[in-house]
Protein backbone atom coordinates (compact mmCIF):
# COMPACT_ATOMS: atom_id res chain seq x y z
CA UNK A 1 0.00 0.00 0.00
CA UNK A 2 1.28 3.10 -1.16
CA UNK A 3 1.68 6.10 1.76
CA UNK A 4 0.29 9.11 0.47
CA UNK A 5 3.15 11.70 0.20
CA UNK A 6 1.55 14.74 1.37
CA UNK A 7 -0.96 13.67 2.99
CA UNK A 8 -1.02 17.24 5.00
CA UNK A 9 -0.21 19.99 3.06
CA UNK A 10 0.65 22.02 6.16
CA UNK A 11 3.71 23.72 5.65
CA UNK A 12 3.92 23.98 9.58
CA UNK A 13 3.98 20.33 9.50
CA UNK A 14 7.29 19.99 7.90
CA UNK A 15 10.30 18.07 9.66
CA UNK A 16 12.53 20.84 10.63
CA UNK A 17 15.45 18.96 8.86
CA UNK A 18 13.69 19.67 5.44
CA UNK A 19 13.74 23.42 4.32
CA UNK A 20 12.08 23.75 1.47
CA UNK A 21 8.85 24.49 3.48
CA UNK A 22 10.35 27.64 5.50
CA UNK A 23 11.65 28.61 2.16
CA UNK A 24 8.38 28.64 0.83
CA UNK A 25 6.77 30.18 4.10
CA UNK A 26 9.58 32.92 3.99
CA UNK A 27 8.39 33.71 0.66
CA UNK A 28 4.86 34.16 1.10
CA UNK A 29 6.05 36.15 3.70
CA UNK A 30 7.99 38.59 1.79
CA UNK A 31 5.07 38.69 -0.50
CA UNK A 32 3.22 39.34 2.38
CA UNK A 33 0.92 36.75 1.83
CA UNK A 34 -0.15 33.50 3.73
CA UNK A 35 1.54 30.60 2.69
CA UNK A 36 -0.68 28.69 0.83
CA UNK A 37 -0.45 25.47 0.33
CA UNK A 38 -0.29 23.66 -3.19
CA UNK A 39 3.71 24.82 -4.07
CA UNK A 40 4.77 23.42 -0.66
CA UNK A 41 3.69 20.06 -2.41
CA UNK A 42 5.84 20.68 -5.19
CA UNK A 43 8.56 21.70 -3.08
CA UNK A 44 8.96 18.97 -1.34
CA UNK A 45 8.55 16.70 -4.01
CA UNK A 46 12.11 17.73 -6.06
CA UNK A 47 14.46 16.99 -3.34
CA UNK A 48 13.32 13.61 -2.71
CA UNK A 49 13.09 13.26 -6.17
CA UNK A 50 16.66 14.19 -7.04
CA UNK A 51 17.86 12.19 -3.67
CA UNK A 52 18.99 15.20 -1.64
CA UNK A 53 20.37 14.33 1.70
CA UNK A 54 18.39 15.72 4.36
CA UNK A 55 15.10 15.56 1.96
CA UNK A 56 12.92 12.79 3.17
CA UNK A 57 8.98 11.08 2.28
CA UNK A 58 6.65 12.85 4.09
CA UNK A 59 5.01 10.40 6.70
CA UNK A 60 1.17 9.61 6.66
CA UNK A 61 0.71 11.90 10.19
CA UNK A 62 3.29 14.58 10.84
CA UNK A 63 4.73 13.94 13.43
CA UNK A 64 4.21 17.35 15.51
CA UNK A 65 2.25 15.35 18.00
CA UNK A 66 4.02 12.64 19.53
CA UNK A 67 3.91 11.73 23.68
CA UNK A 68 7.40 11.37 25.27
CA UNK A 69 10.76 11.75 23.99
CA UNK A 70 11.36 10.20 20.49
CA UNK A 71 14.91 10.68 18.71
CA UNK A 72 18.36 11.54 20.04
CA UNK A 73 19.83 9.11 22.58
CA UNK A 74 16.54 6.27 23.14
CA UNK A 75 17.58 3.13 24.76
CA UNK A 76 17.39 0.57 22.70
CA UNK A 77 14.92 -1.92 24.68
CA UNK A 78 11.83 -0.08 25.14
CA UNK A 79 10.08 -3.01 27.57
CA UNK A 80 11.57 -5.17 29.49
CA UNK A 81 9.67 -7.80 31.69
CA UNK A 82 11.69 -9.80 34.16
CA UNK A 83 9.95 -12.95 35.45
CA UNK A 84 6.39 -11.26 35.81
CA UNK A 85 3.64 -13.13 36.92
CA UNK A 86 0.12 -12.42 37.65
CA UNK A 87 -2.40 -14.27 39.89
CA UNK A 88 -5.84 -13.27 40.40
CA UNK A 89 -6.76 -15.41 43.81
CA UNK A 90 -5.74 -18.79 43.68
CA UNK A 91 -5.15 -18.93 39.92
CA UNK A 92 -2.08 -18.46 38.20
CA UNK A 93 -2.78 -16.68 34.63
CA UNK A 94 0.83 -15.63 33.61
CA UNK A 95 4.25 -17.13 35.10
CA UNK A 96 7.85 -15.79 34.73
CA UNK A 97 7.52 -13.83 31.87
CA UNK A 98 11.16 -12.98 30.50
CA UNK A 99 10.51 -10.77 26.97
CA UNK A 100 12.60 -7.37 25.69
CA UNK A 101 11.02 -5.34 23.34
CA UNK A 102 13.27 -3.08 21.87
CA UNK A 103 12.58 0.24 20.47
CA UNK A 104 10.83 0.08 17.03
CA UNK A 105 10.67 -3.75 16.83
CA UNK A 106 7.15 -5.44 15.77
CA UNK A 107 6.21 -8.63 18.32
CA UNK A 108 3.56 -10.55 17.49
CA UNK A 109 2.34 -12.67 20.52
CA UNK A 110 0.43 -16.14 19.55
CA UNK A 111 -1.20 -19.18 21.99
CA UNK A 112 -4.59 -20.76 22.50
CA UNK A 113 -7.21 -18.97 24.04
CA UNK A 114 -6.79 -18.73 27.81
CA UNK A 115 -3.01 -18.53 27.67
CA UNK A 116 -3.28 -15.14 29.20
CA UNK A 117 -1.67 -12.87 25.93
CA UNK A 118 -4.43 -10.62 26.95
CA UNK A 119 -3.31 -10.09 30.78
CA UNK A 120 -0.21 -9.88 29.76
CA UNK A 121 -0.77 -7.07 26.92
CA UNK A 122 -2.80 -5.31 29.49
CA UNK A 123 0.05 -5.22 32.02
CA UNK A 124 1.88 -3.81 29.55
CA UNK A 125 -0.67 -1.44 29.00
CA UNK A 126 -0.89 -0.82 32.42
CA UNK A 127 -4.33 -1.36 32.95
CA UNK A 128 -3.63 -4.61 35.19
CA UNK A 129 -0.54 -4.48 37.80
CA UNK A 130 1.79 -7.39 37.68
CA UNK A 131 1.57 -9.06 40.79
CA UNK A 132 5.24 -10.68 40.83
CA UNK A 133 8.11 -9.74 38.54
CA UNK A 134 9.90 -6.58 37.19
CA UNK A 135 8.77 -4.26 33.87
CA UNK A 136 10.56 -1.17 32.91
CA UNK A 137 9.54 0.96 30.53
CA UNK A 138 12.50 3.01 28.82
CA UNK A 139 15.06 2.10 31.35
CA UNK A 140 12.82 2.63 34.42
CA UNK A 141 10.40 0.51 36.30
CA UNK A 142 6.77 1.32 34.86
CA UNK A 143 5.88 1.92 38.84
CA UNK A 144 7.63 4.79 38.27
CA UNK A 145 5.61 6.17 35.95
CA UNK A 146 2.17 8.05 35.67
CA UNK A 147 0.13 5.55 34.31
CA UNK A 148 -2.09 8.09 32.33
CA UNK A 149 1.17 9.57 30.99
CA UNK A 150 2.54 6.25 30.35
CA UNK A 151 -0.84 4.85 28.69
CA UNK A 152 -0.26 7.74 26.20
CA UNK A 153 3.30 6.67 25.22
CA UNK A 154 2.04 3.10 25.16
CA UNK A 155 -1.42 3.22 23.55
CA UNK A 156 -3.60 -0.33 23.34
CA UNK A 157 -6.03 -1.14 21.56
CA UNK A 158 -8.80 -3.53 22.74
CA UNK A 159 -9.98 -6.64 20.82
CA UNK A 160 -13.31 -5.99 19.61
CA UNK A 161 -13.00 -1.76 19.66
CA UNK A 162 -16.76 0.11 20.73
CA UNK A 163 -16.50 3.94 19.21
CA UNK A 164 -17.33 6.65 21.85
CA UNK A 165 -20.46 9.08 21.42
CA UNK A 166 -22.19 9.66 18.46
CA UNK A 167 -19.76 10.73 15.37
CA UNK A 168 -16.41 9.45 14.32
CA UNK A 169 -15.68 12.95 15.04
CA UNK A 170 -16.42 12.53 18.94
CA UNK A 171 -13.66 9.46 18.24
CA UNK A 172 -10.85 11.57 16.71
CA UNK A 173 -11.05 14.49 18.66
CA UNK A 174 -11.04 12.12 22.06
CA UNK A 175 -7.43 12.19 22.26
CA UNK A 176 -7.31 15.80 21.89
CA UNK A 177 -9.97 16.15 24.78
CA UNK A 178 -7.91 14.15 26.99
CA UNK A 179 -4.64 16.50 26.64
CA UNK A 180 -7.06 19.31 26.66
CA UNK A 181 -5.59 20.11 23.15
CA UNK A 182 -7.48 21.81 20.69
CA UNK A 183 -9.06 18.76 17.62
CA UNK A 184 -7.08 19.04 14.39
CA UNK A 185 -9.74 18.05 12.28
CA UNK A 186 -6.65 18.68 9.55
CA UNK A 187 -5.21 15.96 10.72
CA UNK A 188 -7.99 13.63 11.39
CA UNK A 189 -9.13 14.25 7.51
CA UNK A 190 -5.80 13.13 6.02
CA UNK A 191 -6.23 10.49 8.39
CA UNK A 192 -9.86 9.20 7.41
CA UNK A 193 -8.38 9.82 3.47
CA UNK A 194 -5.57 7.66 4.57
CA UNK A 195 -7.91 4.73 5.59
CA UNK A 196 -10.30 4.66 2.59
CA UNK A 197 -12.48 7.37 3.87
CA UNK A 198 -13.63 11.09 3.04
CA UNK A 199 -13.75 14.30 4.89
CA UNK A 200 -17.60 14.09 4.99
CA UNK A 201 -17.26 11.31 6.88
CA UNK A 202 -16.13 12.85 10.37
CA UNK A 203 -19.34 13.65 11.11
CA UNK A 204 -20.80 10.09 9.80
CA UNK A 205 -22.65 8.26 12.97
CA UNK A 206 -21.06 5.65 14.24
CA UNK A 207 -23.85 3.28 13.85
CA UNK A 208 -23.94 4.28 9.95
CA UNK A 209 -19.80 2.60 9.92
CA UNK A 210 -19.22 -0.95 8.82
CA UNK A 211 -17.20 -3.52 10.67
CA UNK A 212 -14.30 -2.44 8.60
CA UNK A 213 -14.56 1.11 9.17
CA UNK A 214 -14.79 1.07 13.04
CA UNK A 215 -11.90 -1.10 13.36
CA UNK A 216 -10.09 1.56 11.28
CA UNK A 217 -11.74 4.86 12.93
CA UNK A 218 -11.07 3.03 16.36
CA UNK A 219 -7.30 2.11 15.26
CA UNK A 220 -7.00 5.71 14.26
CA UNK A 221 -8.20 6.78 17.83
CA UNK A 222 -4.46 5.32 18.88
CA UNK A 223 -2.55 6.87 16.44
CA UNK A 224 -3.78 10.35 16.27
CA UNK A 225 -1.35 11.39 18.34
CA UNK A 226 1.75 9.12 18.29
CA UNK A 227 2.42 6.61 21.04
CA UNK A 228 6.09 5.08 20.90
CA UNK A 229 4.33 1.90 21.48
CA UNK A 230 1.13 0.17 20.28
CA UNK A 231 -0.19 -2.83 21.62
CA UNK A 232 -2.98 -4.34 19.15
CA UNK A 233 -5.39 -7.26 20.70
CA UNK A 234 -6.60 -8.97 17.78
CA UNK A 235 -7.21 -6.08 15.64
CA UNK A 236 -8.19 -7.79 12.62
CA UNK A 237 -10.61 -10.58 14.15
CA UNK A 238 -13.87 -10.64 12.76
CA UNK A 239 -12.72 -8.87 9.29
CA UNK A 240 -13.03 -9.76 5.87
CA UNK A 241 -9.65 -10.35 3.94
CA UNK A 242 -10.04 -7.51 2.41
CA UNK A 243 -10.45 -5.25 5.31
CA UNK A 244 -7.88 -7.66 7.57
CA UNK A 245 -5.03 -6.80 4.97
CA UNK A 246 -6.01 -2.85 4.88
CA UNK A 247 -5.82 -2.77 8.78
CA UNK A 248 -2.30 -4.75 8.67
CA UNK A 249 -0.97 -2.70 5.72
CA UNK A 250 -1.89 0.21 8.37
CA UNK A 251 0.08 -1.23 11.20
CA UNK A 252 2.92 -2.12 8.99
CA UNK A 253 3.44 1.66 7.70
CA UNK A 254 3.21 2.61 11.47
CA UNK A 255 6.24 0.47 12.41
CA UNK A 256 8.27 0.78 9.36
CA UNK A 257 7.85 4.41 8.57
CA UNK A 258 6.85 6.07 11.85
CA UNK A 259 8.69 3.76 14.14
CA UNK A 260 6.10 2.61 16.00
CA UNK A 261 6.62 -0.56 18.55
CA UNK A 262 4.11 -2.67 18.01
CA UNK A 263 3.13 -5.53 20.18
CA UNK A 264 0.41 -7.60 18.13
CA UNK A 265 -1.89 -10.28 19.63
CA UNK A 266 -3.10 -12.96 16.44
CA UNK A 267 -4.67 -16.05 15.88
CA UNK A 268 -4.78 -15.76 12.25
CA UNK A 269 -2.04 -18.24 11.07
CA UNK A 270 -1.27 -15.99 7.88
CA UNK A 271 -0.14 -12.95 10.41
CA UNK A 272 1.59 -15.69 12.49
CA UNK A 273 4.18 -16.66 9.84
CA UNK A 274 4.68 -13.07 8.51
CA UNK A 275 6.08 -12.62 12.20
CA UNK A 276 9.34 -11.11 11.96
CA UNK A 277 9.57 -11.99 15.80
CA UNK A 278 6.97 -14.41 17.52
CA UNK A 279 6.06 -15.46 21.11
CA UNK A 280 4.00 -18.04 22.05
CA UNK A 281 2.15 -18.21 24.97
CA UNK A 282 1.22 -21.23 26.37
CA UNK A 283 -1.02 -22.02 30.14
CA UNK A 284 0.63 -18.11 31.02
CA UNK A 285 4.23 -18.96 30.10
CA UNK A 286 6.38 -18.40 26.93
CA UNK A 287 6.69 -21.44 25.69
CA UNK A 288 8.45 -20.44 22.19
CA UNK A 289 8.50 -18.93 19.20
CA UNK A 290 10.77 -15.74 20.19
CA UNK A 291 12.85 -15.46 17.58
CA UNK B 1 -57.59 22.39 63.64
CA UNK B 2 -60.34 19.83 61.82
CA UNK B 3 -58.18 16.76 61.88
CA UNK B 4 -60.19 14.34 63.89
CA UNK B 5 -57.84 11.44 64.16
CA UNK B 6 -57.97 9.66 66.90
CA UNK B 7 -57.49 5.91 68.43
CA UNK B 8 -60.89 4.57 67.65
CA UNK B 9 -60.48 5.77 63.68
CA UNK B 10 -56.97 4.43 63.55
CA UNK B 11 -57.71 1.54 64.87
CA UNK B 12 -61.03 1.23 62.21
CA UNK B 13 -58.62 2.24 59.24
CA UNK B 14 -56.52 -1.10 60.52
CA UNK B 15 -59.12 -2.37 58.60
CA UNK B 16 -57.67 -1.55 55.07
CA UNK B 17 -54.44 -3.77 56.22
CA UNK B 18 -57.00 -5.98 56.89
CA UNK B 19 -58.21 -5.96 53.27
CA UNK B 20 -54.21 -5.79 52.02
CA UNK B 21 -53.80 -8.88 54.30
CA UNK B 22 -56.85 -11.00 52.87
CA UNK B 23 -55.58 -10.25 49.31
CA UNK B 24 -52.08 -11.36 49.92
CA UNK B 25 -53.50 -14.37 51.44
CA UNK B 26 -56.31 -15.41 48.60
CA UNK B 27 -53.31 -14.75 46.31
CA UNK B 28 -50.64 -16.48 47.98
CA UNK B 29 -48.31 -13.52 47.31
CA UNK B 30 -46.50 -14.61 50.43
CA UNK B 31 -45.82 -10.98 51.60
CA UNK B 32 -48.49 -11.35 54.60
CA UNK B 33 -45.18 -11.62 57.18
CA UNK B 34 -43.60 -8.66 55.64
CA UNK B 35 -46.51 -6.87 55.77
CA UNK B 36 -47.61 -7.29 59.90
CA UNK B 37 -43.78 -6.70 60.48
CA UNK B 38 -44.16 -3.29 58.36
CA UNK B 39 -46.98 -2.07 59.93
CA UNK B 40 -46.56 -3.02 63.78
CA UNK B 41 -42.68 -1.29 62.72
CA UNK B 42 -44.86 1.73 61.50
CA UNK B 43 -47.03 2.32 64.31
CA UNK B 44 -44.25 1.89 66.91
CA UNK B 45 -41.30 4.12 64.86
CA UNK B 46 -44.21 6.54 64.68
CA UNK B 47 -45.41 6.80 68.40
CA UNK B 48 -41.60 6.73 69.44
CA UNK B 49 -40.90 9.77 66.92
CA UNK B 50 -43.97 11.42 68.05
CA UNK B 51 -43.36 11.57 71.64
CA UNK B 52 -39.90 12.07 71.04
CA UNK B 53 -40.93 15.53 68.48
CA UNK B 54 -43.10 16.42 71.15
CA UNK B 55 -40.42 16.32 74.05
CA UNK B 56 -37.59 18.02 71.73
CA UNK B 57 -39.99 20.79 70.30
CA UNK B 58 -40.85 21.94 74.10
CA UNK B 59 -37.12 21.76 75.16
CA UNK B 60 -36.33 24.17 71.89
CA UNK B 61 -32.47 23.57 72.63
CA UNK B 62 -30.34 24.47 70.11
CA UNK B 63 -27.59 21.57 69.96
CA UNK B 64 -30.47 19.22 70.84
CA UNK B 65 -31.84 19.91 67.76
CA UNK B 66 -28.81 20.30 66.01
CA UNK B 67 -27.53 16.30 67.22
CA UNK B 68 -31.35 15.35 66.06
CA UNK B 69 -30.73 16.86 62.55
CA UNK B 70 -26.53 15.15 62.70
CA UNK B 71 -28.35 11.70 63.57
CA UNK B 72 -31.15 12.14 60.61
CA UNK B 73 -28.03 12.70 58.63
CA UNK B 74 -26.27 9.77 59.32
CA UNK B 75 -29.22 7.32 59.31
CA UNK B 76 -29.88 8.51 55.88
CA UNK B 77 -26.22 8.08 54.83
CA UNK B 78 -26.00 4.56 56.31
CA UNK B 79 -29.43 3.63 54.23
CA UNK B 80 -28.16 4.97 51.17
CA UNK B 81 -24.58 3.07 51.92
CA UNK B 82 -26.63 -0.22 52.06
CA UNK B 83 -27.86 0.48 48.23
CA UNK B 84 -24.10 0.97 46.94
CA UNK B 85 -23.94 -2.74 46.88
CA UNK B 86 -20.11 -2.58 47.60
CA UNK B 87 -18.76 0.79 46.81
CA UNK B 88 -15.64 1.28 48.98
CA UNK B 89 -15.91 4.07 51.21
CA UNK B 90 -19.59 4.82 50.73
CA UNK B 91 -20.58 5.55 54.10
CA UNK B 92 -18.37 8.46 54.19
CA UNK B 93 -19.16 9.34 50.58
CA UNK B 94 -23.39 9.30 51.95
CA UNK B 95 -22.88 11.17 54.88
CA UNK B 96 -21.17 13.90 53.38
CA UNK B 97 -23.35 14.23 50.57
CA UNK B 98 -26.19 14.75 52.63
CA UNK B 99 -24.58 16.37 55.03
CA UNK B 100 -23.50 19.37 52.52
CA UNK B 101 -26.84 18.96 50.51
CA UNK B 102 -28.64 19.28 53.86
CA UNK B 103 -26.83 22.19 55.31
CA UNK B 104 -26.37 24.31 52.06
CA UNK B 105 -30.81 23.66 51.33
CA UNK B 106 -30.94 24.57 54.82
CA UNK B 107 -28.78 27.51 55.09
CA UNK B 108 -30.66 29.16 52.36
CA UNK B 109 -34.10 28.46 53.40
CA UNK B 110 -33.20 30.20 56.80
CA UNK B 111 -31.01 33.20 55.62
CA UNK B 112 -34.30 33.72 52.86
CA UNK B 113 -36.37 33.79 56.13
CA UNK B 114 -38.41 31.03 54.75
CA UNK B 115 -37.91 28.79 58.06
CA UNK B 116 -36.45 29.88 61.73
CA UNK B 117 -33.91 27.31 63.53
CA UNK B 118 -36.61 26.29 65.91
CA UNK B 119 -36.78 22.26 66.01
CA UNK B 120 -40.51 22.09 64.78
CA UNK B 121 -39.18 23.74 61.47
CA UNK B 122 -35.82 22.43 61.32
CA UNK B 123 -36.27 19.06 62.37
CA UNK B 124 -39.22 17.59 59.95
CA UNK B 125 -37.43 19.83 56.96
CA UNK B 126 -34.19 18.42 57.47
CA UNK B 127 -36.07 14.52 57.46
CA UNK B 128 -37.58 15.70 54.23
CA UNK B 129 -34.41 16.86 52.50
CA UNK B 130 -32.23 14.05 53.82
CA UNK B 131 -34.69 11.41 52.81
CA UNK B 132 -35.12 12.85 49.17
CA UNK B 133 -30.71 13.35 49.14
CA UNK B 134 -30.84 9.53 50.78
CA UNK B 135 -33.10 8.55 47.66
CA UNK B 136 -31.20 10.12 45.29
CA UNK B 137 -27.55 8.99 46.10
CA UNK B 138 -29.15 5.53 45.94
CA UNK B 139 -29.85 5.62 42.43
CA UNK B 140 -26.86 7.50 41.66
CA UNK B 141 -25.07 4.20 43.41
CA UNK B 142 -27.40 1.90 41.81
CA UNK B 143 -26.55 3.50 38.44
CA UNK B 144 -22.90 3.99 38.55
CA UNK B 145 -22.57 0.02 39.51
CA UNK B 146 -24.81 -0.86 36.61
CA UNK B 147 -22.99 1.77 34.15
CA UNK B 148 -19.62 0.11 34.96
CA UNK B 149 -20.35 -2.97 34.91
CA UNK B 150 -22.18 -2.51 31.35
CA UNK B 151 -19.75 0.28 30.00
CA UNK B 152 -16.68 -1.57 31.17
CA UNK B 153 -14.98 -2.42 27.91
CA UNK B 154 -15.44 1.53 26.74
CA UNK B 155 -14.07 2.71 29.63
CA UNK B 156 -10.88 0.56 29.77
CA UNK B 157 -10.43 2.19 25.88
CA UNK B 158 -10.49 5.34 26.84
CA UNK B 159 -8.21 4.80 29.54
CA UNK B 160 -6.12 3.01 27.54
CA UNK B 161 -5.78 5.38 25.05
CA UNK B 162 -4.84 7.95 28.25
CA UNK B 163 -7.91 9.29 29.41
CA UNK B 164 -7.92 10.47 33.10
CA UNK B 165 -10.03 9.16 35.36
CA UNK B 166 -12.59 11.74 34.93
CA UNK B 167 -12.55 11.59 31.17
CA UNK B 168 -13.01 7.70 31.62
CA UNK B 169 -15.77 8.25 33.82
CA UNK B 170 -17.53 11.52 32.48
CA UNK B 171 -20.71 10.05 30.54
CA UNK B 172 -21.44 7.29 33.58
CA UNK B 173 -21.31 10.10 35.62
CA UNK B 174 -23.03 12.58 33.82
CA UNK B 175 -25.58 9.41 33.48
CA UNK B 176 -25.58 8.52 37.18
CA UNK B 177 -26.41 12.24 38.44
CA UNK B 178 -29.78 12.71 36.11
CA UNK B 179 -30.67 9.50 37.44
CA UNK B 180 -30.14 10.54 40.83
CA UNK B 181 -32.23 13.76 39.88
CA UNK B 182 -34.95 12.44 37.76
CA UNK B 183 -38.00 11.55 40.36
CA UNK B 184 -37.48 14.68 41.26
CA UNK B 185 -37.53 16.71 38.68
CA UNK B 186 -41.07 14.21 37.62
CA UNK B 187 -42.71 15.07 40.90
CA UNK B 188 -41.97 18.54 40.12
CA UNK B 189 -43.29 18.51 36.91
CA UNK B 190 -46.43 16.83 37.93
CA UNK B 191 -47.62 18.57 41.09
CA UNK B 192 -50.58 19.60 41.92
CA UNK B 193 -51.70 17.85 38.64
CA UNK B 194 -51.16 14.28 39.77
CA UNK B 195 -50.58 14.27 43.22
CA UNK B 196 -50.80 16.94 46.00
CA UNK B 197 -47.77 16.20 48.14
CA UNK B 198 -47.15 15.59 51.56
CA UNK B 199 -46.88 19.14 52.83
CA UNK B 200 -49.30 20.49 51.17
CA UNK B 201 -51.99 17.61 51.67
CA UNK B 202 -51.16 18.25 55.44
CA UNK B 203 -51.34 21.86 55.76
CA UNK B 204 -54.77 21.77 53.63
CA UNK B 205 -55.97 18.41 55.87
CA UNK B 206 -54.86 20.76 59.38
CA UNK B 207 -57.32 23.80 57.81
CA UNK B 208 -54.80 26.36 56.02
CA UNK B 209 -55.75 27.77 53.33
CA UNK B 210 -54.58 26.21 50.10
CA UNK B 211 -53.25 29.57 48.23
CA UNK B 212 -51.06 29.54 51.57
CA UNK B 213 -50.30 25.82 51.74
CA UNK B 214 -49.34 25.91 47.64
CA UNK B 215 -46.76 28.87 48.77
CA UNK B 216 -44.61 26.42 51.52
CA UNK B 217 -44.66 23.34 48.67
CA UNK B 218 -43.35 25.22 46.04
CA UNK B 219 -40.62 26.23 48.93
CA UNK B 220 -40.17 22.27 49.08
CA UNK B 221 -40.03 21.67 45.53
CA UNK B 222 -37.24 23.93 45.37
CA UNK B 223 -36.10 22.93 48.40
CA UNK B 224 -36.15 19.49 47.15
CA UNK B 225 -34.54 19.93 43.67
CA UNK B 226 -31.61 21.48 45.27
CA UNK B 227 -30.89 18.57 47.67
CA UNK B 228 -31.21 16.00 45.59
CA UNK B 229 -28.70 17.60 43.02
CA UNK B 230 -26.23 18.80 45.26
CA UNK B 231 -26.04 15.30 47.12
CA UNK B 232 -26.44 13.76 43.63
CA UNK B 233 -23.63 15.35 42.36
CA UNK B 234 -21.33 15.11 45.16
CA UNK B 235 -21.99 11.38 45.60
CA UNK B 236 -21.17 10.72 42.18
CA UNK B 237 -18.18 12.47 41.79
CA UNK B 238 -16.83 11.08 44.90
CA UNK B 239 -17.81 7.91 44.59
CA UNK B 240 -16.96 7.10 40.76
CA UNK B 241 -12.94 7.27 41.92
CA UNK B 242 -13.83 4.21 44.26
CA UNK B 243 -13.83 2.08 40.93
CA UNK B 244 -10.33 2.73 39.88
CA UNK B 245 -7.22 1.71 42.12
CA UNK B 246 -4.09 3.66 43.54
CA UNK B 247 -2.43 3.01 39.95
CA UNK B 248 -5.40 4.01 37.96
CA UNK B 249 -7.06 1.04 36.94
CA UNK B 250 -10.33 -0.01 36.68
CA UNK B 251 -11.43 -2.95 39.51
CA UNK B 252 -14.89 -2.32 40.24
CA UNK B 253 -17.54 -2.56 40.14
CA UNK B 254 -16.74 -5.84 42.56
CA UNK B 255 -20.16 -7.95 41.24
Amino acid sequence: MEVAVSAVLDPDDFPRSYSAGRVWKLACFWRGSKPSRKPVLWLEAFPIAAGIPGSRRRQFLPKMLHEGQRGGQEPMSLLELRGVGYRAGETTILEDIDLTINAGEWVTIAGPSGSGKSTLVRIIASLLSRTSGELNFAGKSIDTYDPIAYRRRVSYSLQQPTLFGETVRDNLSFPYQIRQLPFDEQRAVAALDYVGLVASDLDKAVIDLSGGQRQRVALLRNVMIYPEALILDEVTAGLDAENKAFVWSMIRHFNSDDGITIIAITHDQSEIDAATRLVTLTDGRITGGTR
Amino acid sequence: MNLAVNNQSLILALGLVMIVLAIGWHEKLGIDRDMIIGVVRAVIQLFVVGYLLKYVFRLDNVWLTAVLILIIIFNAGYNAKQRSNGIPRALPISVGAILISTAVTLGVLMLAGAIKFMPSQMIPISGMIASNSMVAIGLCYRNLNAEFKQERQAVLEKLALGADLKDASRDIVRASIKTGMQPTIDSAKTVGIVSLPGMMSGLIFAGVDPVRAIKYQIMVTFMLMSATSIGSVLACYWAYREFYNERKQLVGPSN
